[in-house]
């Protein structure tokens, strides 16, 4: 396909994409601002003292998904007119969790004690509510759709953007797409912060609410006091989610418990509030937690409402979500002020500097990857993937032994387990490469001017007496990054190679100097922001039975003031 | 309104690195014409996305009064015209006439060859490129052990 059907191709993807993303975010945007105005317009009601007659908590029993009920009577007075309500609050009357609604009764009651007061709705005085739901919960939630719209918008404008078509009354400006190069590369940084920053915030956001607070909870529960418990009833409570990640399930365990003569109740199982994929676990709990059924439980002394039967709190697969969206974001915004930033600082040093600024004095090449980043990138990939595939891989082994195989979860599994097992092997190649000997290369004055004597030395470190053959070379190459489709390759070519060493002999290999001149007239190093010209030393040594030693050392050359 | 470039030596080939290109910027329809504007900048063709960099911009005063202005840009020493599987570099001169008009505008470009060698750099062609068989006629590399 040619660049131009490819750059087309590519805007009718981001078009697409950009046109879900809008629609899927305004979408939600107008359910969310529906929610805020909802809970915005009792803000402007009266607020009157009142009287509860009546609040009781019903439950509907273990076939309804929010079974339990909160239900009552309250008395007002508003513009000398007596009136009764049974709106306990703005938001729905049914919960799934009973604490939620007993601690709600536990404040109304108290309250009634000191004075309490409920919300009139002026226009429609019938209307009236004990509690109103948080303003800001609803503010936050509107900020959620926000980042759908706008990188929604943003790449339908980008995708139309390079769509465009040229000028119709003939020549292009060519220098005005540099304008706009320029602010794309200033903005694209801060479009990379912007989206990273978003899943680093939901990783903080999500590890939140799935490990610390629980964890924190779970350490206060440590002082509560154990008591005996009856389970009134007990199901499996499904979720169907997305189709793509399939159904997950909960335990749902009601129980009574007595304390200081008072009889309460809760469904609480542990303090983290989630489902997960593994059905014949929950299934297990569910089964002996039984009805009728007696078990210890866990009450906090100063708030008898609150009672949990299970107060540990295991470090489970839960805290890999919230790890993973946290590290993408983090490393996401690492690579997106880096990569900006050294191609800023490329162009600054490339076009200022001559031969006469140069610096003269012994330089140390640096490797292009240092092997230990190497090994740890391919290490946290392979922990990712893994990690990721066993949560399915659990799922269909623990469907395998209940009896009721998942013949296509394990046919889809398969692709994905050879690529797991791939990334072992290169875990285990990349560990081994660690060892392999290092090479130090010294030039006595960097940058390199072309044309000019340069003397490189060469010292390797390590069992250099393992290498059969070793090989070192300067070379140049041309590289070229391009988007083809959603990806964005980069194309390399080497267009000039010279051989400093080739050598079978560890003598050779361990220390040598030798002086060398770069041709005069081929392009010196050259970076634009998605071209360059790499001039470099290479390093080839052979390994028997071992990983080979190839690494890249980028050096810099610049033309001498004999060619201007 | 029209733009055109004009250059000194109309006949000159290629440019040295750090050379000066001089000539003169004309353009016509003042009364409608906003601004003018010379860029010297080079841009990228090949696989890769395109890149284009400029390296000096010269914004003409008094335009409604004159209809050409003389300019002098001096070229940079980096990087040449150059021309590879996977990247070219080609240098440029651009004269963009703004009308008063919502995008209103004239464009007259003139394309420069910037080489040490008087012609394009070829990547691939070392045969091609003067001095270079001589150097390759010296011993390239002498190395010495150094124990």
């Amino acid at each position: 396909m040619s660049k131009g059907a490819n750059e087309k191709a590519g805007g009718c993807v981001g078009l697409v994409f950009g046109g879900v993303f809008t629609f899927v975010g305004i979408g939600m945007l107008i359910f969310m601002i529906k929610l805020w105005t909802n809970e915005a317009k009792t803000r402007t009601w009266s607020k009157v003292p009142c009287m509860l007659l009546s609040c009781e908590i019903i439950d509907h029993g273990p076939r309804e998904e929010s079974p339990f009920e909160i239900t009552g009577q309250f008395s007002y007075t508003f513009e000398g007119q007596a009136y009764e309500s049974s709106k306990m609050r703005s938001k729905s009357q049914r919960e799934q969790y009973y604490e939620d609604l007993s601690l709600l009764r536990r404040e109304l009651i108290e309250e009634t004690r000191e004075g309490l007061f409920c919300y009139v709705n002026p226009r429609d005085p019938t209307e009236a509510i004990l509690r109103r739901g948080s303003l800001l919960s609803s503010t936050l939630l509107l900020l959620f759709p926000l980042p759908f719209v706008g990188f929604g918008l943003l790449a339908l404008f980008v995708s139309l953007k390079s769509m465009r078509t040229k000028r119709e009354d003939g020549i292009d400006s060519l220098s005005e797409q540099a304008t706009t190069t320029a602010k794309q590369g200033r903005y694209g940084r801060w479009i990379g912060v912007a989206f990273f920053g978003v899943f680093a915030l939901a990783g903080l956001g999500l590890g939140w609410f799935f490990c610390f607070k629980p964890k924190l909870k779970a350490r206060q529960a440590e002082s509560w006091i154990e008591v005996p418990c009856e389970i009134v009833w007990s199901t499996l409570r499904r979720n169907d989610g997305d189709s793509d990640s399939g159904p997950t399930y909960r335990p749902d365990i009601f129980f009574r418990y007595e304390l200081d003569g008072a009889v309460y109740h809760s469904n609480s199982y542990t303090f983290l509030r989630s489902s997960s994929s593994a059905r014949s676990k929950h299934r297990a709990t569910v089964r002996n937690y039984a009805a009728g059924t007696q078990h210890p439980c866990y009450v906090d002394p100063e708030t008898p409402e609150r009672a949990v039967l299970q107060r540990e709190m295991g470090w489970s697969w839960v805290v890999l979500f919230p790890l993973v969206f946290t590290s993408i974001g983090l490393i996401g915004i690492f690579y997106s002020l880096r990569t900006r930033r050294s191609f800023a600082e490329a162009k600054a040093s490339f076009a200022s500097q001559t031969e006469n600024e140069a610096s003269v004095g012994p330089h140390i090449l640096k490797p292009e990857t240092r092997r230990s980043l190497g090994f740890v990138t391919v290490l946290l990939f392979a922990l990712f993937w893994n990690g990721f595939i066993s949560i399915f891989v659990s799922v269909a082994i623990s469907e395998w032994r209940s009896g009721s195989p998942e013949w296509m979860l394990m046919l889809v599994l398969i692709p994905f387990l050879i690529v797991g097992l791939g990334l072992l092997l290169a875990v285990f190649y990349t560990f081994l490469s660690l060892f392999n000997p290092k090479v130090e290369i010294t030039l006595d004055r960097h940058p390199v001017i072309g044309g000019r004597p340069v003397r490189l030395s060469w010292k390797m470190s390590g069992t250099a007496n393992r290498l059969r053959r070793f090989r070192m070379s300067i070379e140049a190459e041309e590289s070229a990054t391009y988007r083809q489709g959603t990806d964005t390759r980069t194309d390399r070519e080497t267009f000039y190679a010279h051989t400093v060493l080739e050598t079978t002999s560890s003598l050779e290999m361990y220390r040598g100097s030798g002086e060398c001149v770069l041709p005069e007239f081929l392009p010196p190093s050259f970076e634009s922001e998605n071209n360059k010209i790499v001039w470099k030393a290479r390093v080839i040594g052979e390994i028997a039975w071992w990983p080979n030693l190839e690494e890249d050392y980028p050096m810099k050359v610049l033309p001498s003031e004999s060619v201007s | 309104m029209s733009a055109v470039i004009v250059l000194s030596e109309p006949e000159k080939v290629c440019y040295r690195p750090g050379e000066t290109v001089r000539g003169t910027a004309q353009w016509a329809g003042s009364p409608s014409v906003k601004s003018v504007q010379l860029l010297l900048f080079y841009h990228t063709e090949g696989k890769g996305s395109r890149d284009v960099v400029v390296h000096e911009a010269i914004t003409f005063e008094n335009i409604a009064t004159m209809a050409s202005q003389i300019f002098e840009v001096t070229l940079p020493s980096q990087p040449w015209s150059f021309s590879g599987k996977l990247v070219s570099v080609r240098w440029a001169l651009e004269l963009v006439v703004r009308g008063t008009k919502r995008n209103e505008k004239e464009v007259a470009q003139v394309g420069l060859l910037v080489s040490p060698t008087g012609k394009e750099v070829t990547l691939y062609d070392h045969e091609a490129l003067p001095n270079e068989t001589e150097t390759k006629k010296e011993p390239w590399f002498k190395f010495t052990l150094s124990q």
